[in-house]
């Protein structure tokens, strides 16, 4: 399992959820520092502004710890408050409206680091371009994308999170894959995809 | 039937293939050129994603984090009372000053005029409030599963 959506076992999520349930405000802290990266990491590839990941991010965790005493403490967390937060980010971008307006200056950066200026400068193309090609799919296709590329969640969970069969998962992972494919075909064929 | 091939090229790659599915794959993909073409195409694609992770936050973020989510929890009580003690000072003190003003001998055109102003002010109110409510019915989170 993917240590970003790994439920919090070393805390004992659920005894942390059932002293949420009953008030406990401090009980929340654990759950919100074990999951605070992953939450504002979907919410920064969602908008683009890591301002606004940060402030989305922040307040699913308050409105879920507001709505935690109707949820079912024997499910994991983090799937349930995705829902929150994925529905906060959606409403923020003004549904798809808005969902072309993330800012074009991207949010990634290469795993390693450039050898080179000149290899430096192609890696910025390439991450403009991938950023540009993402912020160009609808929706579905760019959550699942974030999930599985970005925030590495396995198959069984993303199906968790997204409440679909994991086969379901395969296919639409794919599909939007292509997606993204057909938005990248400069950068693919012109040959800087192994650099 | 090649479709469905197609389908498992991302399983391949993320290695979520059970092995037997995984040697099936190999196998049509050694016989089948087109769909060993997708799937260096998607192969390509993938490397030139997977070399890239979004941005860190700085660790002061971090550190910061909980203070600024337990500070929304608490604002929102805080809010709630104040809004609440407000709005009934508000309504105690528009009540004492229309009792005062009529009772006065103001002359008829001032007691129009606070007629319109605390009608007006009600409609305001009702239509605000309505499509409050309205906004609530139709509300996403209302939806999420417990």
């Amino acid at each position: 399992m993917s240590e970003a959506a790994a439920p919090a076992t070393d805390l004992d999520e659920r005894d942390l959820i059932l002293r949420c349930q009953r008030g406990e405000r401090e009980a929340f802290e654990p759950l919100v520092r074990h999951y605070m990266r992953t939450a504002a990491g979907f919410a920064l590839a969602w908008t683009g502004s890591r301002d606004d990941a940060l402030d989305l991010s922040q307040e699913a965790f308050a409105r879920a710890f507001r709505a935690i005493k109707r949820f079912d403490p024997t499910r994991p967390f983090y799937p349930w408050f995705h829902t929150i937060l994925r529905n906060l980010c959606l409403n923020h971008l003004g549904r798809a409206a808005r969902l072309r307006e993330v800012p074009l200056i991207d949010q990634f950066q290469h795993a390693d680091r450039a050898p080179g200026p000149d290899v430096a400068v192609e890696r910025a193309e390439m991450r403009r371009q991938v950023w540009e090609g993402i912020r160009k799919l609808g929706s579905r296709d760019r959550e699942i994308l974030i999930l599985r590329e970005f925030q590495h969640l396995t198959y069984a969970e993303i199906a968790e999170v997204l409440e679909i069969p994991r086969g379901t998962v395969m296919s639409r992972l794919h599909a939007a894959r292509q997606r993204l494919r057909r938005q990248l075909e400069p950068l693919m064929t012109g040959g800087r995809c192994d650099g | 039937m090649a479709e469905d091939w197609t389908i498992r090229i991302s399983g391949y790659l993320d290695g979520e293939l059970e092995p037997s599915e995984r040697e099936a794959f190999e196998r049509e993909v050694a016989r089948n050129s087109e769909l060993a073409r997708e799937l260096e195409s998607m192969r390509a694609m993938r490397e030139v994603t997977g070399s890239m992770k979004l941005k860190d936050f700085p660790d002061r973020v971090w550190d910061r984090y909980w203070e600024g989510t337990f500070n929304r929890l608490e604002r929102r009580v805080g809010w709630l009372l104040f809004s609440l003690g407000a709005m009934v000072l508000l309504a105690a003190g528009l009540y004492e000053m229309i009792v005062s003003l009529l009772d006065g001998g103001e002359p008829w055109w001032i007691k129009t005029a606070i007629g319109a102003l605390c009608g007006g002010g009600a409609i305001l109110f009702i239509s605000v409030l309505r499509e409050r409510l309205f906004m609530r019915r139709r509300d996403p989170y209302r939806e999420i599963k417990r």
